[in-house]
C-alpha cells in the first residue's frame, strides 16, 4: 500500500512513519512537511493519504480541500491535535474517511491506526457517541434497529449498491465513482440514495458513522 | 458636582510670574463686570430722569433733555463695549478691564458733572432732593462694581465729589454737607472692599473645586488606562497559550507513538514495566497540560459556543457510562434521576464538559457512600444537580473552590489528583453559557453543585425527518416466531438483532435440514434469503416446512430481480422483498404477511 503523511511536525512525521513500518512492513510511505509540498507529489498514486489539518500555512480544512482535490482517488484520513466532535463531523463532511486523534493514548492509537490499515474506519469514541450523528430511527425503537452487523447490508443492498456505497465512504466523488465503474452520475446518485435509506441515513456522513460502528471494511 | 456658576474657560497666562489662577480671576472679574454693565442701564436712566425732572423747571428743556441723553448714551456705550468678542488671552483681558474702568469714568463724569451743574441752577429744597438722589445713585453702584473695585472708585468719585465740591461753595453749612458725603464715600469703599474680598474668596473656593475635579479625572483616566493595558496583557498571554498549545502538544503526541511502538515489542517484564511508567507519565502530563490550555482558551475568550437545542437524556446517559466503572472501583453507589423530555438550547459538548467536571469532582472527593445525578424542571428551568456524599466543603472555602489550582486537603499538591482547573474551568464554562452554578455543601455530609438554565420549548421535527407514528401494530409484532433461514452466520445474526429488537422471537437456521429441526418448537413466519448454499434456495426449504407443517407464512429476501423468481413465488403465497429492504418495508411485509396474507 501506498502512504502519505503529511505533517508539519518533524519528530511526529517521524515517529509515525516508524510505528506505521511496525504495524506493516510492506508499507511505501512518503512525507510531506505542509500542504505545498505534498502538492507536488500530485500523480503519485497513494492509497491512503493521513493529513495534519492544523498546519502553517492553511486553514482549518482548506487543506482537506485541497487534498481531495489533487488525490482524487486517495482516502484520506485526518490527524488532530483535537477530539472535538463537532471537529470530527466537519472532517467527515469534506470528505475525508477517517479521524485519529494524535492525543490518543498509544493503545488507543495502535488500534486507531491498524483499523485504518486494514481498510476499516476510525472515529474517535467521544465523536461516535455525538448526538447529531444518530441516524434517524425509522421507527420508534432505539439501540437494537441500529445495531445493524456489518453484514445486513450485504442482505439489503445489491453488490452494485454496495460497490458505489463504498466507493462513496471512501471519499471519493460522485463523478469519480461514476468514471470508475463506467456508470450515469444519475445511477450513482440512485445508488446511494438507496443505500442511505437501508442504512436509515440521510448522506454520505452519516453513514461514514454508521460504517465506523459497524466495523464495515471499505472496499473500494 | 456642579458649581453654581461655572468658571469659565481657561485663559492663557501672558507671563511665567502670572500665575493662571490670577489670569483665571481678572477673568472672571470682567465676565462679573460686563454682566454689571448690561443691567446698569435701567436704574441708571431712571435715576437721570428723576434729576433731570428735578430740575426741569429750572433749567432750559434742552439742556436736560440732551443731559439725559448723554447720560443714557454712555450707559448703553458701556454696555455695548462689554458685549464686544474677547480673546482670552491675558493681555486683552487686561486692556478690557482698563477700558472697562475708563468707561465707567466717562460715566461717572458725564452723571456727576451734570447733576453738579444743575445743582447749581436749583433752589435749595430741590438742591437736597437732587443730592439724595445722586446719594442713592452711588449706593447702586457698590453692587454693580463688587468684582472690580476700580471701577467702583472710577465712577463714584467723579459722580459725587462735583456734587460736594459745589456744597463746599455754599458756604459753611455747604461745607459740613459735602463733607458728610465724602464720609459717606469712604464708608461705601468700605462696603466694596468687603464685597471685593468675598468675591475672591468666592472664586478660590470655586477655582480649587475645579482643580480637584480636573485631578481626579486625570486619575481615573490613568486608572483605567492601566486597568485596559493589564487587561490587554492577560489577553494576550491567554491567547499565547492557546495558540502555542497546538506546538506544545506535538513532543507529547510523538511520544505516544513511540509508546505505541514500544508496546509491540516483546520485551522483558522490567522493560514492560518502564514502558508503562513512560506511557502513565506522559498521559499525567498531558492532561495537566489540556487543563492548563483550557482554562487559557476560555480566558482568550477563542471558546465560541454551538448552541442548538437537544434532549438532556442522552448527554446523561453518556456520562453515567463513563462515570460507572470509576465510581465502581471505589465502592460508590452511582445513580440517576432524569426525568424525560428535558429539552435544552445550549451547546452541547460544554454542557457535558460542565457535568463530566462535577461528576469527577464528587467521585474523587467521595471516599464513600453515593454519586448522584438528578435533573428535572422547575418554574420554566431545569435543574440538573450533582450530588454527593463526599467530605463537603467548609462555608469559607466555598467561594473559593472556584479559583485556579484550588484544591481542597491537597496542600501536599499531589500532582496526580490533578491541577485543580476542574471546577475553575465549570465556572468559566457556566459563565460563558449563561447557566446559573449554585453550591449547597456541608463539611463531613457532602456537597450538591446545581446548574439551572432555561428549559427549551420542543423543538418541532421538520417533516421529512419525522418518525412515523407508533406502528399501531407493534402490538400484534410481540412474541412472533420467526425463522430466520440465511447460509452466512453474520447476516443471520445481523436479521436476529434487527428482529429481536422488534420484539419478535427469533429463531436461526441455515438450511432445510436445520430449518426443520428448528421449527419443531413452532413458528409463525419464515424469513429466508433465497441463495444458499449448494443450490438450495430459500424456495426449496419453505416448501419443505409447510410440507411438514402445513401453511406457514413465508417470505424470501432476494437480489434477484427476474420475473420467474416473482412469479414462482407468488404462486407459491411467499412474499418476495427486493434488496434493498429498507426496514420499514421488512416490517410491513412481516405485518401483512402474518396478518393473514
Amino acid at each position: 500500500m501506498n502512504l502519505l503523511v503529511v505533517d508539519d511536525h518533524t519528530l511526529f512525521r517521524q515517529g509515525l512513519k516508524f510505528l506505521l513500518r511496525d504495524l506493516d512492513e510492506h508499507l511505501n510511505i512518503s512525507e510531506a512537511a505542509d500542504c505545498q509540498k505534498a502538492i507536488e507529489l500530485r500523480g503519485q498514486p497513494f492509497d491512503l493519504i493521513l493529513l495534519d489539518l492544523h498546519m502553517p500555512g492553511t486553514v482549518g480544512l482548506d487543506a482537506l480541500a485541497a487534498m481531495k482535490e489533487t488525490f482524487e482517488i486517495s482516502r484520506i484520513v485526518v490527524l488532530s491535535g483535537e477530539e472535538d466532535p463537532r471537529q470530527v463531523r466537519r472532517a467527515i463532511e469534506k470528505g475525508a474517511m477517517g479521524f485519529v486523534p494524535k492525543s490518543s493514548s498509544p493503545e488507543v492509537l495502535l488500534s486507531a491506526l491498524q483499523i485504518v490499515l486494514a481498510g476499516s474506519i476510525y472515529l474517535p469514541p467521544l465523536a461516535l457517541k455525538d448526538l447529531q450523528s444518530e441516524p434517524a430511527p425509522a421507527n420508534g425503537t432505539e439501540k437494537h434497529s441500529r445495531s445493524h452487523d456489518a453484514h445486513l447490508l450485504g442482505n439489503l443492498l445489491s453488490p452494485r449498491q454496495l460497490e458505489v456505497l463504498h466507493k462513496a465512504i471512501a471519499g471519493k466523488s460522485n463523478k469519480l465513482i461514476a468514471r470508475e465503474l463506467d456508470i450515469s452520475e444519475g445511477t450513482v446518485k440512485a445508488h446511494l440514495a438507496a443505500s442511505f435509506v437501508a442504512l436509515g441515513v440521510h448522506n454520505r456522513t452519516e453513514a461514514v458513522y454508521v460504517a465506523a460502528r459497524l466495523g464495515l471494511q471499505i472496499k473500494d | 458636582m456642579q458649581l453654581a456658576t461655572p468658571l469659565p474657560l481657561s485663559p492663557e497666562p501672558s507671563t511665567d510670574n502670572e500665575s493662571a489662577r490670577e489670569v483665571k480671576l481678572k477673568q472672571y472679574q470682567l465676565e462679573n463686570l460686563s454682566r454689571q454693565a448690561r443691567r446698569v442701564p435701567g436704574p441708571v436712566i431712571l435715576a437721570a430722569a428723576v434729576v433731570a425732572f428735578i430740575a426741569w423747571d429750572f433749567v432750559p428743556s434742552w439742556f436736560a433733555i440732551g443731559w439725559g441723553m448723554v447720560v443714557a448714551a454712555a450707559v448703553f456705550v458701556r454696555a455695548g463695549y462689554s458685549r464686544r468678542p474677547l480673546s482670552m488671552t491675558s493681555e486683552s483681558i487686561q486692556k478690557r478691564l482698563h477700558h472697562m474702568v475708563l468707561l465707567s469714568l466717562l460715566n461717572g463724569s458725564v452723571a456727576g458733572i451734570g447733576s453738579a451743574y444743575l445743582f447749581t441752577q436749583l433752589p435749595a429744597d430741590r438742591q437736597t432732593l437732587l443730592t439724595m438722589i445722586v446719594v442713592g445713585w452711588t449706593a447702586g453702584a457698590v453692587s454693580a462694581n463688587a468684582a472690580y473695585a476700580r471701577a467702583f472708585f472710577a465712577y463714584t468719585l467723579v459722580l459725587l465729589t462735583p456734587l460736594a465740591i459745589v456744597w463746599a461753595l455754599q458756604g459753611t453749612q455747604g461745607i459740613g454737607i459735602a463733607a458728610l458725603l465724602m464720609l459717606f464715600l469712604a464708608i461705601e469703599s468700605g462696603f466694596v472692599s468687603d464685597n471685593q474680598r468675598v468675591f475672591r474668596q468666592s472664586f478660590s473656593i470655586r477655582y480649587e473645586n475645579e482643580q480637584l475635579i480636573e485631578q481626579l479625572e486625570r486619575q481615573r483616566q490613568e486608572i483605567l488606562h492601566e486597568k485596559d493595558r493589564a487587561e490587554t496583557a492577560n489577553l494576550a498571554k491567554s491567547r499565547f497559550l492557546a495558540a502555542a498549545s497546538h506546538d506544545i502538544r506535538q513532543p507529547l503526541h510523538t511520544i505516544g507513538l513511540y509508546s505505541a511502538a514500544l508496546s509491540l515489542r516483546k520485551t522483558d517484564e522490567r522493560s514492560q514495566e518502564l514502558a508503562r511508567q513512560i506511557s502513565l507519565a506522559v498521559g499525567s502530563l498531558a492532561s495537566l497540560l489540556d487543563s492548563l490550555l483550557d482554562i487559557s482558551k476560555l480566558d482568550a475568550a477563542a471558546v465560541v459556543p454551538e448552541v442548538a437545542t437537544f434532549e438532556l437524556g442522552a448527554l446523561t446517559a453518556r456520562l453515567m457510562d463513563e462515570v460507572g466503572p470509576v465510581a465502581n472501583e471505589k465502592g460508590l453507589a452511582l445513580s440517576d434521576r432524569v426525568a424525560p423530555d428535558l429539552f435544552v438550547h445550549t451547546d452541547a459538548m460544554l454542557l457535558e464538559r460542565i457535568v463530566r467536571n462535577l461528576l469527577d469532582n464528587a467521585v474523587k472527593y467521595t471516599p464513600r457512600g453515593s454519586v448522584a445525578l438528578r435533573a428535572f424542571s422547575r418554574g420554566g428551568m431545569v435543574i440538573v444537580e450533582v450530588a454527593d456524599t463526599g467530605i463537603g466543603i467548609p462555608p469559607k472555602e466555598q467561594c473559593r473552590i472556584y479559583e485556579e489550582f484550588y484544591q481542597l486537603g491537597n496542600s501536599a499538591r499531589d500532582r496526580s489528583q490533578g491541577l485543580g482547573l476542574g471546577l475553575a474551568i465549570v465556572h468559566r464554562l457556566a459563565k460563558l453559557l449563561d447557566i446559573t452554578l449554585t453550591l449547597k455543601s456541608q463539611e463531613g455530609a457532602g456537597s450538591t453543585f446545581a446548574l439551572s438554565l432555561p428549559l427549551a420549548p420542543r423543538p418541532r421535527i421538520p417533516r421529512s425527518t419525522q418518525v412515523p407514528a407508533e406502528f399501531a401494530d407493534a402490538a400484534s409484532m410481540q412474541g412472533l416466531r420467526v425463522l430466520v433461514i440465511d447460509d452466512e452466520i453474520s447476516i443471520r445474526t445481523g436479521m436476529q438483532a434487527l428482529l429481536e429488537s422488534w420484539g419478535l422471537h427469533v429463531t436461526l437456521a441455515w438450511d432445510t435440514t436445520s430449518s426443520l429441526a428448528l421449527a419443531q418448537q413452532g413458528m409463525d413466519l419464515v424469513i429466508a434469503d433465497y441463495r444458499l448454499r449448494d443450490s438450495e434456495t430459500g424456495l426449496d426449504v419453505i416448501r419443505s416446512l409447510r410440507r411438514q407443517h402445513g401453511t406457514l407464512a413465508a417470505m424470501v429476501i432476494s437480489g434477484d430481480t427476474a420475473p420467474e423468481r416473482i412469479h414462482e413465488l407468488k404462486e407459491e403465497n411467499i412474499r418476495l422483498l427486493h434488496k434493498p429492504v429498507a426496514q420499514t418495508a421488512l416490517r410491513q411485509a412481516i405485518v401483512e404477511v402474518v396478518g393473514g396474507a
